[in-house]
């Protein structure tokens, strides 16, 4: 597992649950990007940070883009540690969260988080806070300020080699301005009580950027949690019916939104995929469990090469109550989750520049084909 | 700041009250003095904008037995501590603190952090029926509340094993916090170009 990639080689590492899901990319010439993070609920570390320590990759060094694809605690958790550790890296958000009122959240509830990680706002105060203070300090930074996703934009270029290129396909125009309206509400008020999180905007997972990454050999799509609602001018809908997106098809997929009937569109693998591409996607294990044996069925059929990031679920060990415990729960109907997955990855690797290099696909900690979840 | 919500807060960090001898609503309701008479005597700040209409005065015994003590120069924390129960033991096995995160129908999903060792958290379903009448109206995603099971010793000697929720009076948003909220992201937005 812990073999590093040649600098010819191509890595996309799916990493998830614990508490969140997180992708890593080799982007060649020993070019790192990740994408969102989870965190080991044990360890409480992103597994990705020991990851790139054991394969000897330095990330302060090496990660030259963090994104965080929204502000979602499931997706964001342990980003601000890991940002703070990549002083190289530039910080790529979704265009519908740059704004005034989400400044405003972030350093009103964000600042005032008292319970740890209960808040993606928190995660994303502090990301600010590492991009200000290094405002005055000679960075590695090329760009001090978040750098802007919205729909077909061109957002990362390699500097090694000008034809890998990260181009966002979302969030829509539409969606950046239906967001800005909906943080307005969401802004604390004089009086009003404080709470440590704040409730979810309706369709807020259309503000997620969904990522293309080309190389010459091959793409990647990265669905992020984008959703689908049937809306021409957002979801999926909006990437498939643009005209301005990259051409090409995606040969890796990491599929949307955990794999939920919610986050897919026929059309994206009929029309943005090559035939049975390589898929992957994070369970979610939060009052229901994603993605769903109809879920499973659906995906699988798309293609044989779907995998899952984790089926191995935390040991009993970790939440063992004494039976006096157990019955004063049983008795007063509080009921437990189920326990929560343990981060497992998915990696795919191909060398680039060889006529008829194969990709490679490997499971570690408890990933599985996705016909095996569930 | 009402004064319901600033003698509660006042009673748990003074006193130490565990929920099960916590002052019930009826009690608490003839704590409703006017805010300025015990504020004054117990020492706790409330924005000037606090909204004093919900004040009433629901027991005039009471209230002229307060205004008594207070001429007498005696201290509203002793006068409120008479109408207290007793504290009863309470051993707790379980202390966890949580954060709603969503409500559906009958039940609450909370994630709940263990307060007594370094453990994973977890999620649950609450049923609202575990909720005390006083904390219903303080149920929002986002709340903060402590769950403790354990076992009461009551006075009998028996123990009684008990399974107990208590949601946090968050404080409200002052002016000063919102004011310095909208002058960093005045900052911020001008640093980042927005």
């Amino acid at each position: 597992m812990y073999s590093p990639p040649g600098s010819d080689e191509i890595e996309v590492s799916v990493w998830g649950p614990g508490y969140g899901e997180s992708v890593l990319i080799h982007a060649l010439n020993n070019e790192w990007i990740i994408i969102d993070s989870c965190i080991d609920p044990i360890t409480r570390q992103p597994p990705v940070l020991d990851y790139l320590e054991k394969i000897n990759v330095d990330p302060a060094e090496a990660v030259k883009l963090v994104v965080a694809t929204h502000w979602h605690d499931d997706h964001i958790r342990g980003l601000s540690k890991l940002f703070d550790m990549c002083k190289s890296a530039d910080f790529l958000m979704s265009e519908a969260l740059m704004t005034k009122e989400f400044l405003i959240l972030a350093r009103s509830i964000g600042k005032n988080s008292q319970i740890e990680g209960s808040s993606g706002l928190e995660e994303m105060n502090k990301i600010f806070s590492i991009l200000h203070e290094d405002r005055d300090k000679s960075s590695k930074r090329k760009t001090k300020v978040p750098i802007r996703a919205s729909e077909n934009k061109c957002v990362w270029v390699s500097s090694t080699d000008s034809n890998i290129r990260l181009t966002s396909l979302s969030p829509s125009d539409y969606t950046i301005l239906q967001c800005e309206r909906g943080l307005c509400d969401l802004i604390p008020e004089i009086k009003k009580p404080k709470r440590w999180m704040v409730p979810k905007l309706p369709n807020e997972n259309h503000v997620a950027v969904v990522l293309w990454l080309e190389f010459v050999d091959i793409t990647l799509l990265l669905g992020s949690d984008l959703e689908e609602d049937g809306n021409l001018d957002k979801g999926w809908t909006a990437i498939v019916n643009s005209t301005r997106k990259p051409e090409g098809k995606a040969g890796i997929y990491k599929i949307s939104h955990h794999g939920s009937a919610t986050g897919d569109l026929g059309r994206v693998w009929q029309e943005m995929l090559t035939e049975e591409p390589y898929a992957v996607c994070s369970p979610f294990n939060r009052g229901k469990t994603l993605p769903s044996l109809d879920d499973v069925r659906r995906i699988c059929a798309y293609t044989p090469h779907a995998f899952v990031t984790s089926t191995k679920k935390m040991n009993k060990s970790y939440v063992k109550k004494d039976s006096a415990i157990k019955k004063s729960i049983a008795e007063s109907g509080i009921k437990f989750h189920d326990r929560e997955y343990l981060p497992g990855m998915v990696r795919f690797r191909k060398k680039t520049g060889v006529i008829g290099s194969e990709c490679s696909c490997e499971k570690f900690l408890g990933a599985e084909h996705l016909s095996k979840f569930g | 700041m009402t004064s319901i919500t600033a003698l509660r807060e006042t009673y748990d960090s003074d006193f130490n009250f565990s929920d099960s001898c916590a002052p019930t609503s009826s009690k608490l309701e003839l704590f409703k003095l006017p805010k300025e008479q015990i504020l004054s005597r117990i020492n706790i700040c409330y924005p000037e904008s606090s909204n004093q209409s919900e004040e009433k005065i629901l027991d005039q015994e009471l209230v002229t037995e307060e205004k008594a003590l207070a001429e007498s120069g005696s201290s509203s924390i002793h006068f409120l501590k008479k109408f207290i129960k007793k504290p009863v033991a309470f051993n707790s096995h379980l202390k966890r603190e949580g954060i709603v995160l969503s409500i559906n129908g009958d039940y609450f999903t909370a994630r709940l952090t263990d307060l007594i060792k370094d453990a994973v958290d977890e999620v649950a379903d609450f049923p609202f029926d575990e909720i005390s009448d006083d904390d219903r109206a303080l149920l929002e995603v986002g709340a903060v509340f402590y769950w403790n099971i354990g076992f009461r010793l009551l006075p009998s000697g028996q123990k009684e094993r008990s399974s107990l929720i208590r949601f946090r009076r968050l404080p409200a948003w002052h002016r000063t916090e919102i004011q310095k909220a909208y002058k960093e992201a005045d900052e911020l937005a001008d640093f980042f170009g927005w």
